[in-house]
């Protein structure tokens, strides 16, 4: 079974910064994206049940290759990285094509992608890499299951604790959400960490001049994070501190406290619970 | 002719779903940008349901007869067809579990450019620009669509609110036929996580302990209580230190954020490091021996009181009560 894992490079959000003066994001290190390593980790459970290779695939200039050679420290057979200068503005559709021409040139059984990136959230590649590739799609998956090597099952996360679960034939694409597993813990020096350091990145280049590849959608520039003005909410009376009040999520002067005897208390309670529940 | 906003429009289990009515004053909002119709999209099996849009100022409604619920691989293919046939300006999805597949099935079926977890929109020289939170809230970054519309955008669920409008409240209602594609997935079954096994960021109803919790076995009613009325049990550091709950059920800074509706504190005092991960919660109410903890600040109904004698009655009325006991 042939399991490729596309894995993207992102700003690592924890220690990023942005800078009010010049409008621009600071401190920029190179990460993986957190939840391409937790379908990473899928990919490799599934090696150890059934036997295989485990593939990754990343669109990065050089200095993608930290975050390749760290899949392969994590125990990927296998690493290929795609690059041409012209992609520096590539957005996701466009990114898309390429990873689908790629994944046509090498082969594969079931492509799994993080369902959403740390950096832009936008929650597109899979399925975009589906509809090129015309392949099933189930997104932000937290159980995985092969079942004979020619079939997924799979369970869906929804809200609220609800699950959907769906068969999927192979070859099909799964975006993995991170609540699926922990990925692994490899110590530095120990033999998957020898074993993987020591592997070649394979470099690939794609033959792009039929493709007609353009962006759809065009970041401009980025902007302090505020929440939208909402109708309900008039914040123009306010003072200072009620503000803060209304950020910290404290409900400022409508509750209403109940002193009493502790039957009654509990039946308020329970009146309260039926109609906020139901 | 006006431009049109089209939303969708979500349900489940034959109801509207929470994000519909949001859904609804979302289209009605964006409209107003360029002066189009607000209009929405639902699948549900009977006109009854949107006759409950009209006070958000939909002004027309393309109904597909079809019942239960649905794959989003159908859907898609059924929102495709139609808006091939007339052409909107904007396409708005929630940002839920469904409608973020939705939203980017669409977009990529009609190779149209999709920006997903939108916060709001504007106009700039005619072009219209979207804002989203970036890198976790830590920034906001603006996009714009290259493609023709129509603009394709998923909207995120803490920017959304239903604002009712005045006037006329009767949608003209267009019937759509439905269409049932072949699917590329099986779907087996849709199913509900037992209550032990729900992650307490997911949970409807959850219930916090905390050091005012001082006898373990006390513990057992609590969690008979959470059975009763279908929530999960949670705490603060305190509570996991004392062994009450699981390091994985803390909640706080160093614990998770919840996005419960109805979050029941029990001996919890509300210390800043624990109130930061319920900010989300919609009903807060706690149940404290001192009228002064900082707790009550969140709350929207407060008990003060012994916990010892306050949750044993509860749980009275939990198993009396016929109508919790249906709810769940």
């Amino acid at each position: 079974m042939k399991i490729v894992i596309c894995i993207k490079p992102i700003p690592d959000p924890n220690i990023i910064q942005f800078d009010i003066t010049s409008e621009k994001l600071i401190s920029i290190v190179w990460v993986p994206n957190p939840t391409d390593f937790c379908a990473l980790e899928e990919g490799l459970k599934i090696r150890e049940k059934y036997g295989g290779e485990v593939v990754v695939v990343s669109l990065a200039p050089k200095r993608g290759e930290d975050i390749l050679k760290k899949a392969l420290i994590y125990g990927a057979d296998k690493a290929i990285r795609v690059w041409e200068d012209s992609l520096v503005e590539a957005d996701t559709w466009m990114v898309s094509a390429i990873l689908g021409q790629l994944l046509e040139k090498i082969g594969f059984d079931i492509v799994l992608c993080g369902d959403r990136s740390k950096d832009s959230a936008s929650e597109f590649m899979g399925v975009a890499l589906a509809e090129r590739l015309n392949l099933p799609l189930v997104t932000r998956v937290v159980k995985l299951e092969v079942q004979g090597g020619k079939k997924v099952i799979v369970h869906k996360k929804l809200d609220k604790g609800e699950r959907e679960t769906y068969a999927v034939k192979l070859p099909a694409v799964i975006t993995i959400n991170e609540g699926i597993n922990q990925p692994r813990y490899v110590a530095l020096f120990s033999r998957a960490y020898q074993v993987g350091i020591n592997k070649e990145i394979e470099v690939i280049k794609l033959d792009l001049s039929g493709r007609n590849l353009t962006p759809l959608v065009k970041p401009l520039h980025i902007g302090q994070s505020k929440p939208r003005t909402k109708v309900g909410q008039n914040i123009s009376g306010l003072s200072i501190a009620d503000m803060m009040k209304l950020l910290k999520g404290e409900k400022g002067d409508k509750k209403e406290i109940f002193f009493g005897s502790p039957v009654e208390g509990a039946r308020k309670i329970g009146k309260k619970l039926i109609e906020w529940l139901s | 002719m006006s431009k049109e906003v089209w939303s969708f429009i979500e349900t489940e289990k034959g109801k509207l779903h929470d994000t519909a009515p949001k859904m609804a004053s979302e289209a009605r909002r964006d409209s107003r940008l360029f002066n189009g119709l607000p209009c929405g999209i639902i699948f549900c099996p009977s006109t009854s349901l949107l006759q409950e849009l009209g006070p958000y100022g939909m002004e027309k409604i393309y109904f597909f007869q079809v019942e239960g619920n649905l794959q989003p691989e159908i859907l898609a293919e059924n929102l495709c067809s139609l808006a091939s046939q007339r052409h909107p300006e904007i396409i708005l999805f929630a940002s839920t579990p469904v409608g973020a597949e939705l939203g980017a099935r669409v977009a990529a079926k009609l190779g149209k450019g999709v920006i997903s977890n939108c916060v709001d929109f504007e106009l700039r020289e005619g072009n219209l620009i979207a804002r989203k939170t970036i890198f976790e809230g830590k920034a906001s970054g603006y996009f714009t669509w290259l493609s023709d519309p129509p603009y394709i955008a998923t909207i995120n669920l803490d920017s959304l609110e239903a604002v009712k409008v005045g006037g006329k409240t009767r949608p003209e209602v267009v019937h759509e036929k439905f269409k049932k594609p072949a699917t590329k997935t099986t779907f087996v079954k849709r199913w509900k996580l037992p209550l032990s096994e729900i992650d307490i960021s997911e949970a409807p109803v959850v219930i916090g302990v905390g050091g005012g919790v001082d006898k373990k076995e006390f513990m057992g009613v609590i969690e008979n209580l959470a059975e009763l009325i279908g929530g999960v049990v949670g705490g603060t550091r305190i509570a996991v230190f004392n062994g009450l709950i699981p390091v994985e059920r803390q909640i706080g800074a160093t614990g998770k954020f919840i996005n419960a509706n109805v979050y029941i504190p029990i001996g919890i005092s509300g210390s800043n490091r624990h109130t930061v991960g319920i900010k989300n919660v919609r009903h807060v109410i706690p149940i404290n021996i001192s009228k002064d903890a900082p707790i009550f600040k969140f709350a929207e109904v407060g008990i003060v009181g012994d916990l010892y004698e306050v949750v044993p009655n509860l749980v009275e009325f939990a198993k009396e009560s016929t109508v919790l006991g249906g709810l769940r």
